[in-house]
């Protein structure tokens, strides 16, 4: 029986970041959807199912969200402690893409409730590895936990 | 009960004594007449008849005056009669025959029976019927009933014959022995009773006449029968008598007594003995001697007590009477005897005060009589000196001649010069001494012969209290002190010439004066009440106080009283001993005016106010009124302080001051102690002084019109140095200064001086510590500004800090990200848009994507040698084996892949430093001593530590291509490379962490190396392991 296919919400503000975790999804071949917002704003509404993303079946809530801190606006620490708040994304496994490796931003996502923090990989190989495993242990091995939609 | 002198003739009766007729008694209740002797205190009896009293003998049967027991027979038979007759033959006890029960009865009721012998069988009345009748009888019911008979009397006869009361039952033929046996008891019972009969009706009779109340009780007391006389007595009925109602009518007084005696002599079983009263019911009151005894049973308990009580109301009332005049008389008795010893005291001090010795003398001046006394005056015995020459015993030799003299002359003349008159001479004695005697020389002429009768009294002890009274009256006299005596009012009696002296009296002047004379006014009231307090017996001591002279002067004294006695001990005056005090007062006064200026003067350091406070001091005081002070200053003296009592003249004085101000050349006098350490003394300011001190007229006659009078200047002078001087001058008090005062002024002066002194040094010492206080204040202002400085600069370097911080964490995000674009949108040019086919285009997107890569390593390295540069590294200790270890493990890759080689020389010292940036700074000189061979050459390193005085340094040694000297500093820096990036691949930041690295952590880093000859790079630390 084919699964289906589970929605990853991705938060990142540069475009050819954007472009390259999407192309990293597409190479390793996993059954899942990819949905982008560029700002916090944006990840917010989608999660609560408002504003552009009211439509949950164009906008199908997400099972896992891909999340970089260095965001316009809103920072991805606001969005993380944001999103453990609401018992639609509590559960939620959250990990952190970022370039910053600094200890401090580190302990500080664990403590705001990221699952995982990845430093964004200079080399394009390496960020395909990355993808590749942890779409493998996310999407193929592991069970996520149910998703649920804000007030829906 | 007094002694009885038997025979009257005996008695000795004094010449005054009286013949007393009066009653003594012998025994109680009998009342014998006697005489009293008074001096004797004896009373002698008067002869009595004695009445004769036969003495009874109540055991003794008098058979004459009682009749025998009869015994009656009773038979019909005359012989067996006989027969019983025989039997009872030699009882006492008469036997009357009866041939019949009638005849028998008959005769019972004549006499009365001790027994009655029954035959029972008799014709007519037998035994039985007669015993029943004699039975029946009252009268002869308790007779004994003897039944004899003849034949075996059967059972029932024997106890018919008890149912009548028989005693006993006897068979013929009788057997006499017991029959007689049986009968004398009978006829003894008879007796007996009889007895006992006629002993209680004499007594009965007796008690009805008796003239003593007699009384019956029982062993508890109670009464149980009193007879008529009792009652008479008591004034009781028997039934008021019975019980205890005996007892209720005796005298309150006498009731426990009674009780007590009577419970006394019942226990110690003596007979009851005592007088008390019985209070009749008309409340009369009768006196009773009563007796009891006890009346005992068979085994001695008391079984009641009987006694008598004899109205002696009579005599104790006679008692009275005699007691009161043998009383009277003794107390007459007493009087006489004490009016005796006096007469005989009297007598022996006339004999007595004739202590005086007796001694007679004849013509020829031989010693006739020579009296007790005059032997214990002069030590002869009247045996050693009868007959001897007076002159010889009695008379010190040089007055003999006079002695012989006297009685020529009285022999030629009939005169003598000290005969009827005292005269006082020195004797003799025996031992030799000599002694004042008073003599009284009385001629007696009787038969033509003269005798001298002469009377010596002994006046040694006189004489020598007489020379004590005049030692002590010198005493008072030369006594410097004034001593006075008064009587109780306080009028003078005496008045030594101390007193003279002291208070300018003389003795007539004060003699008859009251003691008010020197006292002054406001002080009477306090000498009255030393004057109660004296006459009261008590003693007043040194009490100081103020008398005033004749001239009116006052003075100070201390004042000693007592009082003055009589030889009885009663208070006859006072004696009054005065000490002039007035020198102690003033040197009191002298050590209590310095001890005030040292006080003064120690009271505080300030320099100005001790100046002004001795010079305010010493005019208030009485010994100047003006006080001035000049201390020199520096070179020149200055007038510090003047002062006067009245601050109006101070003000006068400082106006004055003003005028004429201090100038050493004018004052010469003052300069001149100053100069030379010498007081100077103006008892009167002479007016050439004061004309020579003035300035101008004016000046001159201010200082007149000032009143100054005596004036001193003393120096003033501590440690050796003279700092000034000190003017005392009195005016308004006209007070003359004596050396004395000069000498007060110089040890206040010294005092003042130290005073002084003290001050100016405490003043500069002050002087000095404002001084450094300034200096310090400007001291902590200035750290205070640096502090400031310091801080601002470090707020400012924090910020500079802070901001570089921000900077790199915003380089390390926003400037990497588009290397990671470039390098990411190349590769996708790569794969995805330029064909495989296009090796140039492919060519140049891969160089695009290695330069984004290196710019990235370049970016990653400056932010770590940024981290590392601004970071605070916490050291701590290190030790470096398990580090290199550590790195060396990490390295095992790279290390094994490039066949490198590596020596740790163990042991590896322990260092100060921070540990994982040691980590990072030793990873990069290893990979370094890997990566710079020769190609193809396998990397050889070394690592060591060694210690150098308190320093470790670590050698990371290689044998790689080596470094030209000229280079090794360079190559610490930024971004330096020496080579190729082709050859040797690095951003060239690796050593300038390094270097970095090592002075974050306090150390050093540093190379040794030649080209080809491999490389020593070296890293200094602080050694570790220190504590």
């Amino acid at each position: 029986m084919t699964r289906a296919k589970a929605t990853i919400l991705h938060v990142e503000d540069d475009p050819n970041d954007r472009l390259f975790v999407e192309r990293a999804f597409k190479k390793a071949g996993v059954p899942v959807e990819l949905c982008a917002v560029a700002t916090g704003e944006e990840a917010v509404n989608y999660l609560s199912a408002e504003g552009p993303f009211a439509d949950r079946k164009r906008f199908p809530a997400p099972a896992f969200i891909l999340l970089d801190l260095k965001l316009t606006g809103m920072s991805g620490f606001d969005i993380l402690e944001w999103a453990r708040r609401q018992r639609a994304s509590k559960l939620l496994p959250i990990a952190v893409l970022t370039s910053s490796r600094e200890g401090t931003d580190v302990k500080r996502a664990y403590e705001a409730g990221a699952t995982t923090y990845f430093v964004k990989p200079a080399d394009t190989d390496d960020l395909h590895a990355l993808i590749k495993t942890l779409a493998g242990y996310w999407f193929v091995h592991a069970k996520l936990p149910p998703s649920a939609t804000v007030g829906a | 009960m007094v002694s009885v002198e038997d025979d009257p003739t005996k008695v000795d009766v004094a010449p005054w004594g009286k013949w007393l007729p009066v009653c003594a008694f012998e025994e109680p209740g009998k009342q014998v007449p006697c005489i009293l002797d008074p001096l004797k205190g004896a009373f002698a009896r008067q002869r009595m008849p004695q009445s004769r009293i036969r003495p009874e003998n109540p055991s003794a049967r008098s058979a004459a005056t009682l009749r025998r027991a009869v015994v009656v027979l009773v038979d019909d038979r005359a012989d067996n009669l006989t027969a019983l007759e025989g039997a009872l033959g030699n009882l006492d006890a008469t036997l009357v025959r009866a041939r019949s029960g009638e005849e028998a009865l008959g005769r019972l009721l004549d006499e009365e029976c001790a027994c009655i012998l029954l035959d029972v069988r008799m014709p007519g009345m037998d035994g039985f019927e007669t015993a029943g009748l004699i039975r029946a009888r009252q009268a002869t019911r308790h007779v004994p009933i003897i039944f004899v008979t003849g034949f075996d009397p059967n059972r029932e006869e024997t106890a018919k014959a008890y149912a009548l009361g028989a005693v006993d039952f006897v068979c013929k033929p009788v057997n006499p022995d017991a029959l007689r046996a049986k009968v004398g008891v009978f006829v003894d019972l008879f007796y007996q009773a009889r007895e006992a009969r006629v002993s209680r009706i004499r007594y009965d009779t007796l008690s009805e006449i008796a003239p003593v109340g007699i009384f019956h009780t029982d062993p508890g007391g109670d009464c149980l029968w009193v007879n008529d006389r009792w009652c008479e007595i008591t004034g009781l009925t028997p039934e008021q008598a019975s019980g205890k109602g005996w007892a209720k009518a005796l005298h309150p007084e006498d009731r426990p007594r009674v009780f007590d005696e009577w419970y006394l002599a019942a226990r110690k079983d003596e007979p009851f003995r005592s007088e008390y009263r019985f209070v009749r019911p008309d409340g009369r009151e009768t006196w009773v001697l009563g007796q009891a005894k006890a009346e005992r049973d068979h085994v001695g308990r008391a079984t009641g007590f009987v006694g008598t009580i004899t109205d002696i109301t009579d005599r104790r009332q006679a008692e009275k009477v005699t007691r009161d005049a043998k009383e009277n008389l003794e107390l007459q008795v007493a009087e006489r005897t004490r009016e005796l010893a006096r007469s005989e005291e009297h007598h022996r001090l006339i004999l007595q005060g004739s202590l005086d010795a007796v001694i007679t003398m004849d013509e020829r001046g031989l010693i006739s009589s020579w009296s007790g006394q005059a032997e214990g005056m002069f030590g002869w015995r009247e045996a050693e000196v009868l007959g001897r020459a007076l002159e010889e015993i009695l008379i010190p030799p040089r007055y003999r001649e006079a002695h012989r003299r006297g009685m020529e002359r009285f022999r030629s003349t009939g005169e003598g010069p000290i005969l009827g008159k005292r005269v006082e001479l020195t004797a003799l004695r025996r031992d030799g001494s000599e002694f004042p005697v008073e003599l009284s020389v009385t001629p007696l002429r009787s038969e033509g012969a003269t005798t001298f009768s002469a009377f010596v009294r002994d006046l040694s002890e006189r004489h020598r209290a007489e020379a004590v009274s005049e030692r002590l009256a010198a005493v008072v006299r030369s006594s410097e002190d004034a001593v006075l005596t008064m009587d109780p009012q306080g009028t003078i009696t005496t008045w030594n010439e101390g007193a003279e002296r002291i208070y300018g009296y003389s003795s007539r002047d004060a003699i008859g004066k009251p003691v008010e004379l020197i006292v002054p006014e406001q002080l009477r009231g306090e000498e009255r009440e030393l004057l109660a307090k004296v006459a009261r017996g008590e003693r007043v001591e040194s009490y100081e106080t103020v008398r005033c002279r004749k001239d009116g002067t006052s003075l100070d004294v201390s004042v000693s009283m007592s009082p003055l006695r009589d030889h009885e001990g009663r208070i006859v005056g006072a004696s009054k001993i005065g000490r002039d005090i007035t020198e102690r007062k003033r040197a009191q006064e002298r050590t209590r005016f310095l001890a005030h200026a040292a006080e003064i003067l120690s009271a505080s350091l300030d320099y100005e106010r001790t100046v002004s406070q001795v010079a305010d001091f010493a005019a208030r005081s009485p010994l100047s009124d003006w006080c001035a002070v000049v201390l020199k200053e520096g070179d020149s003296v200055r007038q510090v302080a003047v002062a006067h009592r009245d601050p109006a003249k101070v003000e006068w004085a400082r106006e004055f001051e003003r005028r004429y101000p201090f100038d050493p050349a004018r004052e010469k006098i003052v300069m001149d102690v100053v100069e030379t350490g010498r007081p100077a003394l103006f008892a009167e300011i002479p007016d050439a002084l004061l004309r020579a001190g003035a300035r101008d007229e004016d000046h001159y006659h201010a200082m007149k019109d000032a009143g100054m009078k005596s004036a001193m200047v003393v120096p003033l002078s501590a440690a050796g140095r003279v700092i000034g001087a000190l003017t005392l001058v009195s005016a308004e008090s006209r007070r003359t200064y004596t050396p004395e005062d000069l000498s007060l002024a110089e040890s206040l002066a010294e005092r003042a001086a130290i005073a002084f002194e003290n001050a100016r040094l405490y003043r500069a010492a002050q002087e000095d510590i404002a001084r450094r206080r300034a200096v310090e204040e400007e001291i902590r202002a200035l750290n205070v500004t640096l502090e400031r400085r310091v801080q601002e600069r470090t707020a400012k370097l924090s910020e500079a800090l802070h901001e570089l911080e921000a900077f790199s964490y915003t380089v390390a995000h926003d400037l990497r990200a588009p290397l990671r674009s470039m390098a990411g949108l190349s590769r996708i040019l790569m794969e995805d848009h330029i064909g495989t086919a296009d090796a140039e285009g492919q060519e140049y997107a891969r160089r695009i994507v290695e330069s984004g890569k290196r710019m990235d390593t370049m970016v990653q390295d400056l932010l770590e040698y940024s981290r590392i540069a601004r970071e605070d590294l916490q050291l701590e200790d290190v030790d470096l084996g398990p580090l290199i270890r550590e790195i060396l493990a990490g390295l095992e890759a790279d290390l094994a892949e490039r066949g490198a080689s590596v020596t740790v020389r163990d042991p590896l010292l322990v260092v100060v430093a921070h540990r994982s940036t040691l980590t990072q700074a030793v990873t990069n000189l290893i990979q370094n001593a890997a990566k710079f061979v020769l190609p193809g050459t396998r990397p050889e390193i070394i690592i060591g530590t060694e210690s150098k005085g308190g320093v470790v340094v670590l050698s990371i040694e290689d044998r790689g291509i080596g470094i030209a000297p000229e280079h090794h500093e360079r190559i610490f820096g930024v971004f330096q490379r020496l080579h190729d990036e082709r050859a040797y691949p690095g951003t060239g930041i690796g050593l300038a962490i390094v270097r970095k690295a090592m002075e974050r952590m306090g150390g050093r880093a540093g190379v040794e190396s030649q080209p080809g000859k491999g490389s020593r790079f070296w890293l200094e630390f602080k050694q570790g392991g220190q504590g």
